[in-house]
């Protein structure tokens, strides 16, 4: 035995030991790192920076039959007829989902060139006959067609005329709209075939079930007013348009480019077939938001994006839910609007389509924990150390 | 109440929807019935709650799925053995059996075997307890091993060229401290701690680290944000207004009923 070897053995053992805590930490260390590298690149979960979005295919615009175009005609009139008529009367809103349902009473009038006014009269979910702002003031002819939204409608939707009604005293045309997968309508459009203005429409959803139904109970039309007898296409005039979008913070497409290069989320369409057809820059609150629009012609979804930690404090009304696998603030209204973070944006959607087509569209975004959290810190801190040792950054 | 070529109409003047909830909920009422059920709604929060439970049930009762067999039912009844005394397949409904598994698919083999086979659904024994032959079923011998296998040796190991290790779980060697232990149990009690160690000083370096980590990913700088969900409304009702479906009074309508 040699005694030299028996006194080092003790310190062996704690050498052999040191290197195997080493080597255990350096272990989990590296399962942990992998861990947070792989969350941060799958789902979009830790910086929307980090990650390009795809666009789902659009389908290309279908050419319409002679009663298809019709049809788009009419509804097409309908807008023009919306925004140049000066009309009062009762109106009807109910929309359900499977959070819920609302119906509100209102008295609208609408006065060519000034606005619509909309005043709510009784008002179900709880704010039965007081409505926190009863009266609202709308900006001026907004029913004005959109030819981009009806183009959109015609290429993913069937369209047809279907048979005249009576309704609300007046007679009717009605407009059925059809998808190829659905077996029933996905909307129905009453159209006053004396004045051109839309009457009443109710929107499906997939399993046909309705979801939406919007309309007069009773109508005045002012006589005085001119009758649209052909179509108002704002379309016609395009630079007149291009004028007031800017105006009204619309984005141009070099501008929706630099955004993207920027890091923010700019989708070019959603599943369902909606697609991008407005982004704006709204101000509200001090605060300025992305707002990116988007429409299958029936249905439609605005996104609002800004920058900042979600204050959840702040949000009355709102509960969490999951939807689509994420966690979200939901209210159920008229529109259903939720709320979530996403890295270091704090996302808001309002649409009216239907539940499933809600849990397809909130996944495509950013969601995840916010630079808050200890798990995007950590995501930082890797991605800050990995940049001291990279040789080539 | 009448109804007419599928739809239905209200004649009466009662206060509540009664029955016509359910009614609206098919959407088989007429479009003035509906619109004064949606009038009616607005108003009354009883019936409101009503047609909401009607259509919660009816989404329910759509989603309802047939009854789920247990996992692997479906193998264990073909693992069944050629001979039993029970009842034949063939003396049963087709729909209570094999049909089941495989809708519109012929049965294989064993599937074809099972047809005219014995009904012994031990596989089975969920359904009905059947007696087995002793010694004819594989079962059968799973249970006499299982009544023997206490005053049976276990074999820990075997293998060609490899002497048998026997051990009797319940018989004690003197000199074991306690039951299992074995020589070199102070080396294992050794090894236990230097196991302990390794793990609490492992994870001790993984904390560090993490904090390590954690702090040069530095502080938030992100602003607290509350979205101003009313605006957003309104704004989108705005802009969507140009499109059929949409209607932008529905913004106004909505923001002001909820949001401030």
């Amino acid at each position: 035995v040699n005694p030299p070897l028996l006194g080092q053995q003790p310190l062996l053992q704690a050498c052999q030991r040191f290197v195997l805590v080493l080597g255990a930490g350096a272990l989990g260390a590296a399962i942990c790192a992998t861990a947070v590298l792989v969350a941060g690149t799958d789902g979009q979960r830790i910086s929307p920076r980090t990650v390009g979005f795809g666009t789902v295919p659009v389908p290309p615009p279908r050419p319409l039959t002679g009663s298809e175009g019709a049809a788009v005609s009419l509804l097409r009139n309908a807008g023009a007829a919306a925004a140049a008529l000066h009309y009062r009367g009762k109106k009807l809103f109910a929309s359900w989902s499977e959070a819920g349902g609302q119906s509100v009473l209102a008295d609208v009038e609408h006065v060519p060139g000034r606005g619509t006014w909309v005043r709510v009269t009784s008002a179900g979910a709880g704010a039965e006959h007081q409505p926190s702002q009863p009266e609202r003031e709308l900006a001026a002819d907004l029913g004005a067609p959109d030819p981009a939204a009806l183009a959109v409608l015609a290429s993913e939707y069937t369209v047809a005329t279907a048979a005249s009604e009576s309704y609300a005293g007046r007679e009717a045309t009605v407009v059925e709209v059809g998808h190829a997968g659905w077996p029933g309508p996905a909307g129905r459009f009453w159209i006053d075939s004396g004045t051109g203005i839309l009457l009443r429409h109710e929107l499906y959803d997939r399993a046909g079930r309705q979801v939406r139904v919007v309309a007069f109970l009773d109508l005045d039309v002012d006589p005085a007013s001119a009758v649209p007898d052909t179509p108002m296409v704002t379309a016609s005039l395009p630079g007149a348009r291009r004028a007031s979008e800017q105006a009204d913070g619309q984005i141009s497409p070099a501008r929706l480019a630099s955004l993207r290069t920027a890091g923010w989320a700019v989708p070019g369409a959603l599943p369902g077939g909606l697609v991008l057809y407005r982004a704006r820059e709204v101000t509200a609150d001090g605060s300025t938001a992305l707002q990116l629009t988007y429409s299958d012609g029936l249905f439609t979804a605005s996104v609002f994006a800004q920058r900042g930690r979600l204050d959840t404090g702040h949000l009355p009304g709102f509960s969490p839910e999951t939807v689509g696998g994420v966690r979200v603030y939901a209210h159920e209204g008229l529109y259903r609007q939720l709320v979530w973070p996403g890295g270091d944006t704090v996302y808001t959607l309002v649409t009216d389509s239907p539940d499933e087509a809600v849990a397809r569209i909130v996944p495509v975004w950013p969601h995840g924990p916010q630079q808050g959290g200890l798990l995007s810190r950590v995501g930082r801190g890797i991605d800050r150390m990995g940049s001291w040792i990279n040789p080539f950054e | 109440m009448s109804e007419r070529s599928g739809r239905i109409s209200a004649s009466r003047r009662d206060p509540h929807l009664g029955e016509l909830a359910a009614a609206l909920v098919d959407g088989v009422l007429d479009h003035s019935s509906r619109d004064r059920a949606l009038t009616h709604l607005t108003r009354c929060d009883g019936c409101r709650a009503e047609v909401e439970a009607q259509r919660r049930i009816k989404s329910q009762l759509a989603g309802l799925a047939g009854p789920a067999l247990s996992p692997g039912f479906a193998d264990r009844l073909r693992m069944l053995p050629d001979r039993s005394p029970a009842v034949s397949a063939a003396e049963l409904p087709a729909e209570r059996f094999g049909a089941r598994f495989r809708p519109g698919a012929r049965p294989r083999a064993r599937g074809r075997a099972l047809e005219s086979r014995p009904l012994t659904i031990a596989g089975a024994a969920e359904l009905s307890p059947i007696p087995l032959a002793p010694g004819h079923s594989a079962y059968a011998e799973v249970a006499v091993a299982a009544r023997v296998a206490p005053s049976r040796p276990v074999v820990a190991a075997s293998g060609p060229g490899r002497r048998s290790q026997v051990q009797r779980p319940d018989v004690q060697r003197p000199d074991s401290p306690r039951p299992g232990a074995q020589r070199g149990g102070g080396r294992r009690r050794l090894s236990r701690r230097a196991i302990a160690a390794t793990a609490a000083g492992g994870l001790a370096a993984f904390a560090l680290g993490l904090a390590t980590v954690a702090a040069a990913g530095g502080a938030d700088d992100l602003q607290p944000v509350s979205p101003p969900v009313g605006t957003f409304t309104v704004e989108h009702s705005r802009v969507t207004g140009g499109a059929p479906g949409p209607n932008p009074e529905v913004g106004a309508a909505d923001a002001a009923v909820t949001h401030r």
